[in-house]
């Protein structure tokens, strides 16, 4: 390895001659043209060298130039280049234009490499730090909704905490995989991008596709979010400090029935208290004697809302019938409570306060910031909270010598359940299994209220009946949530470190030297408590089955370290200009895992002792797990870049990897990369035209294996049977021949920009093909295995992006900015291995198993897969004699990616002091189900369950009395049906014959996710105090789902499903409002 | 490109001779074993097997022959015709057995001391050969025509379906090439978790399958088997049969370590007994589906509260009627479960006896075969005999009565329907052959009303394996895949 690097570096050396250059002092001041107002940290650069400066504070710069240069390049992001020949003058101030088309900007692409941007041969978008911090929004990835074209947020509701969900760029291409792109902080890799503090990101780049990430190789396959953090600025010191408060209400439900309560069989379930009957045979409690006479739930236990009509009348609920609560002995009414689940959740808060420090001289500057982020969530008890430590140092050992120095310690720890799958014990009960009538703040109240016994008392209680049956005082299947949640401890604890040293040299004018090392370590732990409190008001003999008490802790550490060396070369060749470097790079990662969790849901688990948490009082031994691994892979890349004239430019890229989780004989796989641009308004002079360009490229990136995918073990028992460990065979065979997954793509575009940049036009069209995709084909389970692990398979994608720039208005005073982006893609399953006619897509299922996400070959990516309801040749429902639908298994329910998403970004500044910002993107097509509705329905809990039907009556209503739900098809035998189906007959059958179809919706959505105002207090206010820049702003996220498809009645939030497929019992989306003050010293 | 990249890699490597391509160990897998070994693979196919839980893999069956009933959620009793699952079996069951096999049957394992430390390997072969073929009678009898000679096979991705008749051709001729190949006097199996490695007893295990499986196709005439042949040579067999308590197979489960008896994990709330066992073996009352008459001692392991009538198998709705819970023992962690009982190898040599195939005394074997079972079921699900249930001598007496009355056959079918229990997979491959008991179908069925005769084919079948599947479907009759169509042996 270290003979490796040496190698590297001493590569990197032969051949070129170490020439030193005499130099020319040149300085200057730059500033805006919009207001005269210096600008800080423009990068100032020797045309076709490596020389470089930034300018300080004040806009003040200083640069030695040597004699043969002939130019310098002012750039700085958001603003035009400007270019000045330098004919011997040593003072050089420089006025910079704000860009409206950014056309012009110096940009990071791969590696870190900064570039000019119309030298590319493919798209790149950028976005500002202002763009993404509209609302301060802590998580990354829902702040860049909607503003580069081609990016979908694959998104999470933000009530989840310390969960950010996931990017996809350009939909998906990969057979087995649908995962986040590389996020790139200051060129180290990072798994989690929240690792760096928003406040402090400077900008970010997006690199979609292979001819944008050809030079990152195999980690690429996703797209690379580059995001560049604010770093150090010459001159005196500068003190910020931003303050946001934000409130999250809960906002997105779906629509409730409020008209029948708790139980199964209507108005039947109302039962006469009568206390010396008893019950079966067996008496009631003797505490429910008070009772005698009057009306209760018969079904007590029932947890599903087809009992009784709402009448106004008193009846006994579940807090009235134990002698602790101080609503004992008194009668309920039985009505309905149409915001109970609204009521359930907190106002979350989130405070976030940061301060940054930057300052410097000549030689050495630094930039360090501080963030504390502390957030309550809208699940009571809930909590997140973050800090961030970072510093950027830099230090300008001499004229040729640079260190700079990143790092950002993040420390966040997350508390609350956030289970969003099936039957949980918050959203698994409200949407799912719950009563109309349920009265929130009576659970909140009596949340410690206990039965006569010392239990805790449950709504969901089995009622007077079923009570005196089994004696039992506790809950059938629910805990009051409030209980749950105030017992049941999950806390979540991170500790990331991400850390990059790097030196750079310039050993000529043209040839530097950078040599980096990097690190992302990151410390993961769960820890949960499960206390005695909850497992002893479970039932395990009856359905409840917690364990009496238990506890769990798992340590993830995972570490990935990166040397890299780059010898960068740039030079003019009279109208030709030269940018080349060639480098090389090994990473290593490393994984270790340690678990030791006790089950809480087996009833033969536990605890002996209560509420004592440790290992040596399990009732069960508990067994540890351990699970390691390590992966290095080796890189060497060059590129060139060549331009004529500053009117063509030619790019060519080469990498190769070699990688440790390859077969050792066929580990090294090259990938290429050619493109180019061709600058046409440099050779049309029009004062309409202001740019334009034509580009092209082809490039192929590859894919390897995790790290132990080919190095497979016989799995083994959790623990010994009898004192003898058991084995398994591996359930997935592989393939000795694995290479690396293709993927070969072509990208070509234009950008125009009109009317001095006042509006510009950018358009790219892909197409990208997947080949030997490395994929556990899933086989006929009597081989023996469930899947064979081997290339196979071809897929493709194609598509266009379209960004559109526009400034209607630019006078003095207002200047109205609007960004709207559009991104198509279009993937299709071309092969699939064997005779395979289809195979599973990453995604998998919800927890019932109704939908299945499915390739089908020859169709779009990632289908929705389940039953069907059957139909004949007109497209009539065919309907069984009882009325209920028949259906047909394993039909294409439609693929969940979307047909195009987009965004527009408006942008409003009044007076250079005021500016209003408005985020909306929006989404059409992609398909998703949802489990909730599925069973929202079988309880009788949603809108529809309760409806009058098209003769007038309530579908509930006796179908021969006018009532039930009205269904219109054809029998088996082709005659028509028409006829009115018993309500609960009806809603129940789609879970009765896993029928997903009426619960799979279009995601099509508009959203306005975000709106911020922000003012500048003019400088006259502030006068001469010591404050230099004083800004107030408002802001709101999630504030409107403008539109969602048709058949999306429940208006489930399309941006915001947590999984693939749809959802399972997912949170509830929020609302938020906030303001934030931010100052200046 | 490529070219420039190896000059440039050629010139570093001649620097240092270093290979760039060489990680070492950086990728070693130090999770898990990297060798199998063949007493944790044979253990582990056995405890795999028989602590499969949930409702296809173990309550369905018990629901189809009418031991329980389902209160709610009651789709499986009422015949729903979903898919059926079998990756249980072939994947980590049938696959590690194979393992085993491949393993021993290396030249070189009979001096490898890793292998011989688990038992000759002779011993250990045939352990594996029978149980392998006790799992595929089990898959054959749920579906029918079934990947068997090709299956378990990694080169072959899409196996071919055998006929049952096939099958069981080749798991009658494996089952006596491994008795032939065992050796009592050599060390059995280590990892044999059901008689310990006691090779003798695996010899009597072997000669009571073979004959269970003959008798499985009573009803078939086929060219390849003789089944009344084979009956009688296994009986014949100088090995002898499952006679007694200590010769039969049960599964233990070591709770200690998480491997509990299945039906733990059964929600006690949302199963009963049905009326049909109850009414049956307390031999009065309603919905009663044998001939018995008598009051039957075995209900009191079955049923939690003998006081109760329980409810009658097969509605939708109960209302607020009140169900017989399942006997606890049943339900606990620990209890035992059968494999194969002396019981049901007594009564199938009665059964035997009755056709004609063997010349022994059926009133005899009968009067045993339920003696046998009370014997088992007394010792394993009330050891401290305190619901003494007593020998069964007087209710023995009162079915051999019974069966002088009603025939033969028509008791030893009742009898066997309750020695099975709660082997619901066996007791429904026998209801299947013989419908004793007289079992009315669910009144709310869901299908076409029929009591199931089969499982679906897996899902997965159709598209990952499609003309083998249709092959499979079409040697079923009607040929469709439905839960109503009958295998070869069900005729």
């Amino acid at each position: 390895m270290k003979r490796f690097v040496f190698v590297l570096s001493l590569l990197l050396f032969v051949g070129f001659n170490l020439v030193q250059g005499q130099g020319v002092q040149v300085t200057g001041k730059v500033t805006s043209a919009d207001d005269g107002a210096a600008l800080p940290g423009v990068s100032v650069v020797v045309r076709g060298t490596t020389i470089g400066a930034v300018t300080d504070f004040d806009g003040n710069y200083s640069i030695t130039v040597p004699e043969s240069a002939t130019t310098l390049m002012f750039s700085f992001v958001g603003m035009v280049t400007q270019e000045i020949e330098i004919g011997g003058q040593t003072v050089i101030d420089v006025e910079l234009l704000t860009s409206t088309t950014r056309l012009d900007e110096v940009v990071v692409t791969a590696l870190g490499i900064s570039r000019d941007k119309k030298s590319l041969g493919y798209a790149q978008q950028e976005v500002t730090s202002e763009d993404v911090n509209i609302t301060s929004n802590p998580n990354i990835k829902t702040a860049l909704a909607g503003k580069v074209a081609g990016v979908q947020i694959v998104g999470q509701a933000g009530s989840k905490l310390g969960n950010t969900g996931r990017i996809r760029i350009r939909g998906a291409v990969s057979m087995t995989s649908d995962g986040d792109p590389l996020y790139v902080v200051d060129g180290i890799p990072v798994g989690d991008p929240n690792v760096i503090d928003m406040e402090n990101v400077k900008s970010i780049s997006v690199l979609k596709g292979p001819n944008a990430t050809a030079l990152y190789g195999q980690r690429a396959e996703y797209g690379v979010i580059l995001i560049t953090s604010k770093d150090a600025t010459g001159g005196g010191v500068s003190v910020e400090v931003n303050s946001t408060t934000t409130f999250d209400k809960v906002a997105y439900l779906p629509n409730y029935q409020n008209l029948y309560g708790a139980g199964y069989d209507g108005d039947g379930e109302w039962t006469i208290m009568d206390f010396d009957a008893g019950f079966a045979g067996r008496p009631f409690h003797p505490d429910h004697e008070i009772f005698d006479g009057e009306r209760y739930i018969h079904s007590g236990y029932a947890d599903e809302s087809w009992g009784p009509r709402f009448d106004g009348q008193p009846y006994v609920a579940w807090y009235n019938i134990w002698p602790d609560s101080p609503y004992y002995g008194e009668l309920a009414t039985w009505e309905a409570q149409p915001d109970n689940i609204k009521d359930f959740y907190d106002t979350g808060v989130t405070l976030k306060n940061s301060v940054a420090v930057s300052g410097g001289n000549e030689d050495f500057n630094a930039r360090v910031s501080y963030t504390n982020l502390n957030q309550t969530g809208i699940i009571p008890e809930s909590y997140l909270k973050r800090n961030v430590i970072s510093a950027n140092l830099r230090y300008h050992a001499s004229d040729r010598l640079t260190i700079n120095a990143n790092m950002s310690w993040n420390n966040a720890e997350v508390q609350g359940d956030f289970d969003d799958g099936y039957s949980n014990q918050t959203t698994g009960a409200f949407n799912s299994w719950f009563n109309r009538n349920l009265e929130m703040d009576k659970m909140r109240e009596l949340v410690d209220l206990q039965t006569s016994s010392g239990y805790h008392a449950s709504w969901n209680y089995w009622g007077f009946d079923y009570g005196a049956y089994f004696g039992s005082e506790k809950g059938a299947f629910w805990y009051n949530p409030y209980f749950w949640l105030k017992h049941y401890q999950d806390v979540t604890k991170r500790n990331d470190f991400i850390g990059k040293i790097s030196v750079s040299y310039d050993i000529t004018d043209h040839l530097e030297i950078v040599a980096d090392a990097m690190t992302n370590t990151g410390y993961w732990n769960r820890y949960y408590e499960f206390p005695f409190a909850l497992g002893n008001s479970a039932e395990p003999e009856l359905y409840n089955g917690w364990s009496s008490g238990g506890f769990g802790n798992e340590d993830r550490k995972s570490m990935e370290n990166n040397f890299a060396a780059m010898l960068k070369y740039s030079n003019q060749f009279g109208e030709f200009d030269l940018q080349a470097f060639v480098g090389g790079n090994i990473r290593m990662n490393s994984y270790n895992r340690i678990r030791a969790n006790m089950s809480i849901g087996d009833i033969n688990q536990g605890l002996v002792i209560p509420d004592v948490f440790t290992y040596s009082n399990a009732i069960l031994p508990v067994t540890a797990s351990t699970y390691k691994w390590n992966k290095e892979v080796r890189s060497i890349y060059a590129s060139a870049s060549l331009g004529w004239r500053r009117l063509i430019y030619v790019d060519i890229t080469g990498r190769n990897d070699w990688s440790s989780a390859l077969p050792a004989d066929n580990n090294s796989y090259f990938y290429p990369s050619v493109g180019g641009s061709f600058i046409l308004s440099e050779l049309i002079e029009s004062s309409f035209l202001s740019f334009a360009k034509v580009r092209a490229g082809w490039a192929q990136v590859g894919n390897d294996v995790a790290a132990l995918a080919l190095n497979r073990t016989y799995p083994l028992s959790a623990s010994p049977y009898f004192g003898l460990p058991q084995m398994y065979t591996d359930a997935t065979a592989v393939d000795p021949n694995i290479s690396p997954a293709l993927n070969t793509s072509i990208e070509a575009g234009f950008d125009v920009s009109v009317l001095d940049n006042r509006l510009g036009l950018s358009f790219t069209y892909f197409s990208e093909k997947r080949e030997k995709e490395i994929i556990a084909v899933d086989m006929s389970t009597a081989t023996g295995y469930t899947g064979y692990l081997t290339n196979a398979g071809s897929a493709t994608r194609d598509g266009i992006e379209i960004t559109l720039n526009a400034t209607p208005i630019r006078m003095q005073n207002v200047v109205w900015d609007i960004a709207v982006n559009y991104g198509s893609s279009n993937s299709v399953i071309n092969e699939l291995p064997g005779d395979l006619e289809s195979m599973a897509a990453p995604g998998g299922n919800d927890d019932w198993g109704f939908v299945f996400v499915t390739h089908e070959l020859g169709n779009n990516w990632g289908q929705l897969r389940g039953r069907d309801i059957a139909t004949d040749d007109n497209g009539n429902y065919i309907v069984n004699p009882t009325g209920t639908y028949q259906y047909e298994t394993g039909q294409y329910l439609g693929s969940v990616l979307p047909d195009f998403t987009g965004g527009i970004l408006n942008s409003l500044t009044l007076f250079n002091l005021i500016n209003l910002t408005a985020s909306i993107d929006f989404q059409k097509g992609g398909k998703f189900y949802s489990l909730s509705e599925m069973w929202g329905n079988y309880s009788g809990l949603l809108e529809e369950t309760a409806v009058l039907n098209d003769r007038g009556s309530n579908v509930r209503d006796d179908p021969a009395e006018g009532g039930g739900v009205h269904v219109v098809g054809v029998t088996e035998a082709g005659e028509t049906y028409d006829d009115y189906v018993d309500a609960y007959t009806y809603f129940s059958q789609f879970q009765s014959n896993t029928i997903p179809t009426p619960f799979i919706h279009d995601a099509s959505f508009i959203k306005l996710r975000e709106l911020g105002v922000s003012v500048n207090l003019p400088q006259s206010l502030l006068g001469d105090t010591f404050i230099k820049g004083v800004s107030v702003g408002f802001v709101g996220r999630n504030l409107w789902l403008m539109a969602v498809s048709k058949d999306n009645v429940h208006g489930w939030d399309p941006s915001e499903l947590s999984q693939t497929y749809g959802e399972n019992a997912q949170l509830p989306g929020t609302r938020s409002y906030g303001f934030n003050v931010k100052l200046t010293f | 490109m490529k070219k420039l990249f190896l000059i440039i890699l050629s010139v570093a490597l001649s620097f240092t001779g270093c290979d760039i391509s060489d990680f070492g160990d950086t990728n070693e897998n130090v999770n898990g074993p990297l060798e199998g070994n063949t007493a944790s693979l044979l253990s582990g196919a056995m405890t795999r097997f028989s602590t499969r839980q949930g409702r296809p893999y173990r309550i369905t069956p018990t629901l189809n022959v009418q031991y329980f009933m389902q209160l709610v959620y009651n789709d499986e009793m009422l015949y729903a015709d979903y898919a059926g699952s079998w990756w249980q079996y072939y994947v980590q069951t049938l696959s590690n057995l194979e393992e085993v096999i491949k393993i021993v049957s290396d030249p070189e394992a009979g001096s490898d001391p890793a292998i011989i430390a688990n038992g000759s390997i002779e011993n250990q072969q045939a352990v594996a050969m029978i149980f392998k073929s006790v799992v595929f009678k089990h898959i054959t009898d749920l579906f029918g025509d079934v990947p068997y000679s090709d299956a378990l096979n990694v080169e072959t991705l899409t196996p071919v379906y055998d006929k049952q008749e096939d099958i069981y051709a080749g798991m009658i001729a494996d089952v006596k090439a491994a008795r032939a190949m065992i050796d009592v006097d050599a060390d059995g199996p280590t990892g044999d978790a059901i008689y310990g490695g006691d090779m003798a007893k695996w010899v009597k295990f072997a000669n009571s399958f073979l004959m269970q499986m003959a008798m499985q196709l009573s009803n078939v005439s086929s060219s390849q088997i003789d089944a009344e042949a084979e009956f009688a040579s296994a009986l014949a067999h100088s090995g002898g049969v499952i006679e007694t308590l200590d010769e039969e197979a049960w599964f233990t489960f070591d709770t200690q370590n998480g491997f509990n008896n299945p039906w733990n994990w059964m929600r006690p709330a949302d199963y009963g007994v049905t009326q049909e066992l109850i009414s049956s073996l307390k031999g009065y009352g309603d919905n009663s589906v044998t001939s018995n008459t008598t009051f039957d001692n075995r209900v009191l392991v079955m049923q939690q509260d003998t006081s109760q009538a329980g409810l009658p198998y097969g509605f939708l709705d109960y209302g607020s009627d009140v169900k017989a819970d399942v006997a606890s023992v049943l339900l606990d962690p620990g209890t035992p479960l059968p494999l194969l009982t002396a019981g049901y190898t007594w009564l199938n040599r009665a059964e035997a006896a009755a056709r004609g195939w063997t010349s022994e005394n059926v009133i005899e074997l009968l009067s045993n075969g339920i003696l046998a079972s009370y014997a088992s079921m007394s010792a394993i699900y009330d050891p401290d005999d305190a619901l003494q249930l007593g020998d069964g001598a007087t209710y023995a007496l009162a079915r051999v009565a019974d069966a002088g009355s009603v025939g033969e056959l028509q008791v030893i079918g009742e009898e066997k329907w309750v020695a099975l229990y709660p082997l619901g997979y066996t007791a429904w491959a026998e209801w299947r052959r013989t419908e004793i008991p007289v079992l009315v179908p669910a009144a709310d069925a869901i299908n076409n009303g029929q009591i199931p005769r089969r499982y679906n084919y897996p899902s997965d079948e159709s598209t990952l394996n499609s003309s083998n599947y249709q092959a499979g479907v079409s040697g079923l009759s009607p040929a469709s895949d439905n839960n109503t169509s009958r295998m070869w042996w069900d005729q």
